[in-house]
């Protein structure tokens, strides 16, 4: 039998490289590709025919730009609404990735810690980039420095505002990772014992096994939004801490 | 005919305190509490370990720094995770 772990496998299907480095075409990079062929095919399907009373695919396309605009004016305020596109596009890549490998015997990206470290890592720069285009390196290293604190404590306030900043892209995509293959590998060795139970019990047999495989699916599901949404909101969040540097 | 409107009034102020109610319950941003905290606390702590690593790399001072880091990353980690269930609980 397989392992549980052998589904986070990364198989090349087109071998490159180009100066020394491996950049093969794999099954994550064809997970990801699909992953964006259908973020196309959702939207430019659902605003085809677009008129006032929308279609079922229209409202459905509606409803997700508004829950990330509903977020941005939530969370970041007005000025905000500039950055609506990258986080609705962070959104539904994330989403529909986190829901396409919940299809048997495709691939979940989002269970690779490199590519969700990429991806945090990324919005760490462009947040700090942000923070010290908006307000000069001056008032940025400022932001480290609590206000109203006396003296004395910022010897140990400093190093805390560093490192709590510095551990915000670790945070950000060991909490997507770790969820998405914890997920995954429970709901494989749940499978493993189904097969096991079915062979080796005749009465119970692997019924109750499937009904809980059948429970965890929809929990897997649900934590795929839920992550999906995570990921969107500590973006916005970021960014407006890097806006509104307090 | 104005008391009839202002017991219209207060009935959808009753029902909408009770859809607001129902909705901080729902949302989304309370079931995530436990995992986000714990995965916060790890990574602050591995994040710290690793500057200690390399600052104790770079002088070749090996235990000192890192032992200083780790205990701020633990120190970084709870005063976060303090500050994270006040900004909750408000």
């Amino acid at each position: 039998m397989a392992s549980p772990l052998s589904q986070f496998e990364i198989k090349t299907i087109v071998p490159l490289e180009i100066f020394g480095y491996d950049i093969s075409f794999t099954n994550s990079s064809l997970a990801m590709l699909v992953t964006v062929l259908l973020i196309i095919l959702f939207l430019s399907i659902g605003l085809k025919n677009s008129s006032i009373i929308p279609s079922k695919g229209q409202s459905l396309v509606e409803l997700s730009y508004e829950f990330i605009a509903d977020m941005i004016g939530d969370n970041i305020g007005k000025e905000g609404m500039k950055y609506l596109s990258f986080i609705f596009s962070l959104f539904m890549f994330i989403l529909l990735g986190n829901l396409l490998g919940m299809l048997p015997y495709s691939f979940t990206w989002t269970s690779h810690i490199i590519v969700t470290f990429a991806i945090s890592f990324f919005i760490f720069i462009l947040v700090t980039f942000i923070a010290i285009a908006k307000h000069g390196l001056l008032k940025f290293l400022g932001f480290f420095a609590p206000s109203g604190v006396p003296k004395a404590m910022l010897i140990l306030l400093v190093p805390i505002e560093v490192i709590s900043y510095l551990s915000r892209p670790v945070s950000l995509s060991v909490r997507l990772f770790a969820n998405m293959m914890a997920g995954h590998t429970l709901l494989k060795v749940i499978g493993g014992f189904v097969f096991v139970l079915g062979a080796n019990s005749f009465i119970v047999g692997g019924a109750l096994p499937v009904a809980f495989l059948v429970a965890l699916t929809g929990l897997e599901i649900v934590i795929a939004f839920l992550q999906a949404y995570v990921f969107a909101i500590l973006t916005c969040l970021y960014i407006n801490d890097a806006i509104h540097l307090h | 005919m104005k008391s009839k409107e202002l017991k219209l009034k207060e009935k959808i102020k009753v029902f909408e305190e009770k859809s607001n109610l129902n909705k901080k319950n729902h949302s989304p941003k309370n079931v995530n509490v436990g995992i986000r905290v714990s995965i916060d606390l790890i990574s602050t702590i591995i994040v710290s370990i690793l500057i200690g690593l390399g600052i104790d790399k770079i002088f070749s001072t090996h235990p000192i720094f890192f032992i200083i880091f780790l205990l701020l990353g633990v120190i970084t980690g709870l005063y976060n995770i303090i500050r994270f269930m006040n900004k909750l609980n408000k």
